[in-house]
């Protein structure tokens, strides 16, 4: 798998404001990689300047090993949805895809293509300017299909889209994935990227909070529970509570247990030759090992903020 | 392969004949220009019957619709620049084309082709429908012998008319990338063209007369002396100077705007 972006030490501030602050990651081929964290967390101002938009204060941004702004024909390595908004609101979508071909030497039955790939061939013809947002994000997508680019970059392309399109995309991301591309996708809700990526690139304030696959953030969180049911509630309960377990009684025969396995609680029961009735154990999701993993930068950041207003 | 800079051209090209803010404003420049040469050229009136009596300079007369179309010129070129800024297109076009210089390029070759050809369609159409009128309103031998576009200084002056159209667009085009909003460059050029035109005029008494004519002589609006075929006593430049002043203007603020547009982030 080879490291087809590459971010090394990127840093950036407006004025006073840290947009990014040395941020290292990679996205690879052949996998889904997300690019989380709250808005105002970076994730825009970073993608600029892997596009060579936007100017590092410090750091680089390489693509495919090049800066991108020494790329000659950059839609065939790199597609790209920044901004579905960003279009002329009184050219035709066909036209709008035409001048991007022609600027990278494209053929013009690419245009036509990728409008049949995003299901906008009926209104080709129409002028951009009367799109709804779902539609200007297929247009958009549309855009960074042309150069069949083994690179996409989108940022929030599940924006405005109708659940019907939500799905779309889902399945349509891990599509190319599977192809053997590198596919990047920016989102400010980690629920989105869920059933999608594979790899997690999470940044908060500008700073990087992870880079991890999503089997290892799933496994790292701690706050994964145990349902138990037994006739035997009290004689469970001090078995588990004595070999760690965090336990609370939920009913006159069921209760929580957290910090210890599934396994590990049926071990347990089965050595003292207690019943159980139901063991259920609950994965964490994605959304809590997130929080989870959050929650420091957030509170710091709020307690920042505290210190500031007070200053003033 | 095609080089970057025809990729880029071609790429200019199917942009400003698919968006209809641009196109309105090619067809504009010619309407605009020959219905106010119409116009001002009904509303021209001569008593000079003798050789030698009058000074007016017919042909000039006959392009007059320039000094109004000239808006639209700025309109255009202004809007090839900053339409990409006010729509966020910038960011999508320096993505398909990260060489900047070479968009700017592009872009310079669009609009100086498109307002050249359109400029000179205009002002060509222009003379020949002013002259008649002219004719009609006491304009005529021997104080006016009927100027042929055979002649140098004539077809100098329709030919130039177009050029004089294609560099303030270029400018202006400049002007739009530097600023990168609409209100704002057209406001500041319509101040560097028309403030000057007012208050600079011969006669104005707004500006010690000195003074005036260097405006006239070194401002932008110098390269109207292209349409001049005849010595005046408010002749402030030759044709082919002024134009050149002009042009020196546009150079020198494209430069500046390339520079800008490589070192500043797409905002």
């Amino acid at each position: 798998m080879d490291a087809l972006i590459e971010a090394r030490g990127l840093s950036k501030r407006f004025g006073r404001t840290i947009a990014v602050d040395d941020l290292t990651f990679s996205v690879r081929s052949g996998q889904v990689t997300g690019f989380v964290g709250p808005n105002g967390a970076g994730k825009s101002t970073t993608m600029r300047m892997i596009l060579g938009l936007d100017a590092p204060d410090h750091g680089t941004a390489l693509v495919n090993g090049r800066p991108y702004r020494s790329l000659r024909t950059p839609l065939r390595q790199v597609g790209t949805l920044l901004d579905a908004m960003a279009l002329h609101p009184g050219r035709r979508a066909y036209h709008h895809l035409l001048w991007l071909a022609q600027s990278n030497d494209l053929p013009a039955r690419r245009v036509t293509e990728v409008l049949d790939t995003v299901g906008l061939t009926p209104v080709a013809q129409r002028r951009a300017g009367g799109f709804s947002l779902g539609m200007r994000q297929r247009l958009g997508i549309a855009a960074a299909l042309l150069g069949d680019p083994p690179i996409l970059m989108l940022d929030e392309p599940v924006n405005g889209l109708d659940p019907e399109g939500v799905v779309w995309i889902r399945g349509f991301l891990r599509g190319l994935a599977a192809e053997g591309r590198a596919v990047f996708v920016a989102s400010h809700l980690m629920s989105e990227l869920e059933d999608t990526a594979d790899h997690l690139v999470i940044i908060g304030r500008g700073r990087l909070i992870a880079d991890t696959s999503v089997t290892d953030l799933l496994g790292s969180a701690s706050n994964g529970s145990v349902t138990v049911r037994t006739p035997h509630r009290s004689e469970i309960m001090t078995v588990l509570a004595a070999a760690g377990g965090v336990v609370t009684s939920t009913g006159s025969e069921t209760l929580t247990v957290t910090g210890l396995a599934a396994e590990r609680v049926a071990q347990l029961a089965a050595d003292r030759g207690l019943p159980l009735y139901e063991l259920t154990p609950h994965r964490a999701s994605l959304e809590d090992a997130y929080l989870q993993l959050t929650r420091d930068e957030v509170e710091f950041a709020a307690g920042r903020r505290g210190e500031n207003g007070a200053g003033r | 392969m095609r080089a970057g800079p025809a990729r880029a051209m071609r790429a200019e090209w199917t942009k400003f004949w698919s968006a209809r803010g641009t196109r309105w404003t090619a067809f504009l420049l010619l309407f605009v220009t020959v219905g106010m040469t119409a116009l001002l050229a009904s509303a021209s009136h001569t008593d000079a019957t003798q050789a030698g009596q009058g000074d007016d300079d017919v042909v000039a007369n006959s392009l007059s619709g320039v000094r109004i179309g000239l808006l639209v010129a700025i309109t255009l070129g202004v809007l090839i620049a900053t339409s990409e800024y006010t729509t966020g297109l910038i960011r999508t076009t320096f993505a398909a084309i990260p060489a900047r210089w070479t968009v700017l390029l592009a872009k310079v070759a669009v609009v100086g082709v498109v307002t050249a050809v359109v400029g000179l369609v205009a002002s060509l159409v222009s003379f020949l429908v002013a002259q008649p009128v002219i004719q009609r309103n006491g304009y005529v031998a021997p104080a006016y012998p009927p100027p042929s576009l055979a002649t140098e200084p004539v077809l100098r002056a329709v030919i130039g008319s177009g050029l004089f159209l294609a560099a303030l667009a270029l400018l202006s085009l400049g002007v739009g990338v530097i600023l990168r909003s609409t209100a704002a460059a057209i406001t500041t050029l319509v101040a560097v063209t028309f403030v000057p035109l007012i208050i600079a005029e011969p006669g104005s008494p707004l500006l010690p007369a000195e003074v005036g004519l260097w405006v006239r002589r070194l401002g932008p609006m110098a390269g109207l002396a292209i349409q001049q075929t005849r010595e005046r006593p408010d002749t402030a430049i030759g044709p082919w100077a002024g134009l050149a002043v002009l042009c020196a203007y546009a150079v020198v603020v494209l430069l500046v705007a390339g520079w800008l547009l490589n070192r500043r982030d797409a905002a």
